[in-house]
């Protein structure tokens, strides 16, 4: 009986002594992740002013609102347009650079040099890389347009930047040659971990480069894709910076997106309620995503 | 079945030559193994063999065909390699069928080809299971049989026994003698283990650095090998090489004295009296008895045989094999003599056999 309640008791020492090593992060997440992403859905569901004091109960009034709000349908497909699109250029394209540059069909100088060339972006801030895609789309004066004139497709020049229809598409444009690079240095790094006697053994059964990628690339990959894949579509979900900077959702709210919503709802329209409601509508399509990201790896 | 001719094949990075200039004739379902140390370039010659490293120089015949050029899957070869290379996302049936498959074989011949491996191979009842869900050993199986699928004119072994454990590396060898047997089909095989040499091979290819030592049946290396390294290469224990000086020559014969150890030994070039040579005597051709005395420093009990290791009066190390359990714990002292017409001489400068 002593010897059952020592064991209890060192038992309940060892967990004691765990939760104490994990309880400042712990905290940390409390304070600054759980605690506020709860406090947000409170204010959903409130109608309020950040200078005031007075809080209305709104109930699911603020999302009823949003619901019917045509700019909410504008932002919620320009993401999903976003996802799409970064799911295909930075998962497909990645991808399929990283292995030609890992098939060694290049010579290394140029190999490297192409590498480092789609790379370099993405160490540019999102803010530096909106303002001069911005200057480079500008019409008329802007060097897209001067290329187009000078090559004879003056008939493809157009306002990128100032048309409903091209303006997210543009945007998108820019995030893609932003972060393709960045997408194809941890594709590079994942085809590095499949053994190389693999590709050797596939030479040796006569497959072609194509089958190689299909057959040993893509399925050695394959947790790399999933983690990218969710990490891009999370991303492009939460996209505010570059839209911010090159067009502020316009013209006409054609490329509005959630978070520049939101950021206009909060801090300049001052509905801090309805700029909550948007946040929590982001972060429970996150959660979802997140969510589905643990059950397919579990899945594996 | 095919045969191969490797004509002063020679394999350059940069400045370094991992592969100087070698020549081996391999004939119809010859079993060669290519052995030596690591860095001594056999796998790259398996590797230029397979076409997966260019040949910087020289010629690669198959069947009198040049091959330098062809790609991998045209030199009718198959490779079974140290990690198996099995495809991790594929089952021992689609990893089998995979070469047919990409050669676009009809299906009912491929069941017929994969069926026939599966048999050969005992591995029916596994067709259904990833690679992962196999023992080493069962993987192995997995990696031949895909070779066997593809009806190669020479099978391509790097190392593929390395990475099991003693037992069962012990029963893939007998494994792969029966196969050969039963497939009789022209075999190249690199391994460091001279075990592995001595019983697979026809014919044994000692390397060291990038240059062929000797070429020869298995007991003809054991019992004559050219030169010092490889009179150290095979067998096992290794070969103790003493430094020995000659006392005497006779017509054929030289009599050495090595720290006592006194032998004669037959020899093709006759050294001068007093010549400093190197005396090889294999552990197993030592005998207890009157002779030169051995301070026995370690032993090593096996049951059926005792392994005494020491030295000679002049600090030369040495190893004995004695017949049963010798117990050198309470006296390390033991005497020895050479069992007649067993020990080599080889030349003290430049260690080829005399």
């Amino acid at each position: 009986m002593t010897d059952r309640s020592d064991h209890t008791r060192a038992t309940w020492r060892q967990s004691l002594q765990g939760w104490l090593w994990v309880a400042p992060a712990l905290l940390f997440l409390v304070v600054f992740v759980y605690g506020p992403a709860l406090t947000n859905i409170r204010f959903s569901l409130f109608s309020f002013s950040a200078m005031s004091l007075d809080w209305d109960f709104v109930g699911f009034d603020n999302y009823l609102r949003l619901w019917n709000d045509p700019k909410f349908t504008t932002a919620l497909t320009n993401n999903a347009i976003y996802a799409v699109i970064s799911v295909a250029c930075q998962v497909g394209v990645a991808l399929t650079l990283a292995a030609v540059l890992e098939a060694r069909v290049f010579p290394d100088l140029s190999a490297n040099l192409f590498r480092t060339a789609l790379f370099l972006p993405s160490i540019l801030p999102v803010v530096v890389v909106g303002l001069v895609w911005q200057l480079l789309m500008t019409p008329t004066t802007g060097l897209i347009d001067q290329l187009l004139w000078e090559t004879g497709l003056s008939s493809w020049s157009k306002a990128w930047l100032g048309e409903p229809d091209t303006a997210i598409f543009a945007v998108i444009f820019v995030s893609q040659w932003q972060w393709t690079g960045y997408i194809m240095a941890l594709f590079m790094v994942a085809i590095r971990a499949v053994p190389r006697d693999l590709y050797e053994a596939m030479e040796i059964d006569g497959a072609s480069g194509i089958q190689q990628f299909w057959h040993i690339t893509v399925p050695g990959v394959r947790e790399t894709i999933l983690i990218v894949t969710i990490i891009t579509i999370l991303g492009s979900l939460k996209v505010f910076d570059i839209v911010w900077v090159m067009t502020a959702g316009g013209p006409n709210h054609s490329s509005e997106v959630l978070g520049t919503l939101m950021y206009r709802a909060a801090f300049r329209d001052d509905m801090i309620g309805y700029s909550s409601t948007i946040a929590t509508v982001i972060f429970f399509i996150a959660l979802t995503i997140g969510l589905m990201q643990i059950k397919l790896q579990k899945d594996r | 079945m095919a045969y191969m001719q490797i004509k002063a094949i020679a394999k350059q990075y940069g400045t370094y030559e991992a592969v100087r200039g070698i020549d081996i004739d391999i004939a119809e379902r010859e079993f060669v193994v290519i052995v030596g140390p690591s860095g001594c370039g056999k796998s790259t010659l398996l590797r230029m063999i397979a076409g997966l490293e260019s040949i910087s120089r020289g010629e690669l015949l198959i069947d009198g065909q040049r091959m330098n050029d062809v790609r991998p899957a045209d030199r009718g070869i198959a490779m079974v390699f140290q990690s198996y290379a099995l495809y991790p996302h594929k089952t021992v049936e689609q990893n089998m069928g995979f070469a047919l498959k990409v050669a676009k074989t009809p299906k009912d011949e491929a069941a017929r080809k994969i069926a026939r491996a599966a048999e050969i191979l005992q591995l029916g009842p596994l067709m259904k299971r990833l690679p992962k869900e196999l023992s080493g050993g069962q993987r192995q199986r997995v990696a031949i049989g895909r070779a066997i699928v593809r009806n190669p004119k020479v099978f391509l072994f790097d190392e593929p026994l390395s990475n099991l454990d003693a037992s069962l590396r012990l029963q893939m060898r007998i494994e792969l003698a029966q196969l050969h047997r039963e497939l009789q089909a022209t075999m190249v095989y690199v391994t460091h283990d001279q075990i592995e040499a001595m019983t697979l091979a026809d014919k044994i290819v000692v390397l060291r650095d990038g240059l062929v030592e000797q070429i020869g049946a298995p007991l003809e290396i054991y019992r004559h090998p050219a030169n010092t390294f490889v009179a150290g290469f095979i067998g096992s224990p290794k070969m103790n090489l003493l430094k020995a000086r000659v006392t005497a020559t006779e017509s054929g014969t030289a009599r050495v004295d090595a720290a006592g150890l006194v032998c004669d030994v037959a020899v093709d070039h006759l050294p001068a009296v007093g010549a400093e040579v190197t005396l090889g005597i294999r552990p197993e051709h030592l005998v207890a008895g009157p002779g030169a005395s051995v301070e026995v420093q370690a032993s090593e009990r096996l049951g059926g045989m005792t392994y005494a290791y020491g030295r000679l009066a002049d600090g030369q190390p040495v190893t004995v094999q004695l017949d049963g359990e010798h117990d050198f714990a309470a006296d390390g002292g033991l005497t020895v003599q050479p069992q007649p017409g067993r020990a080599h001489l080889f030349s003290g400068d430049s260690g080829l056999r005399l």
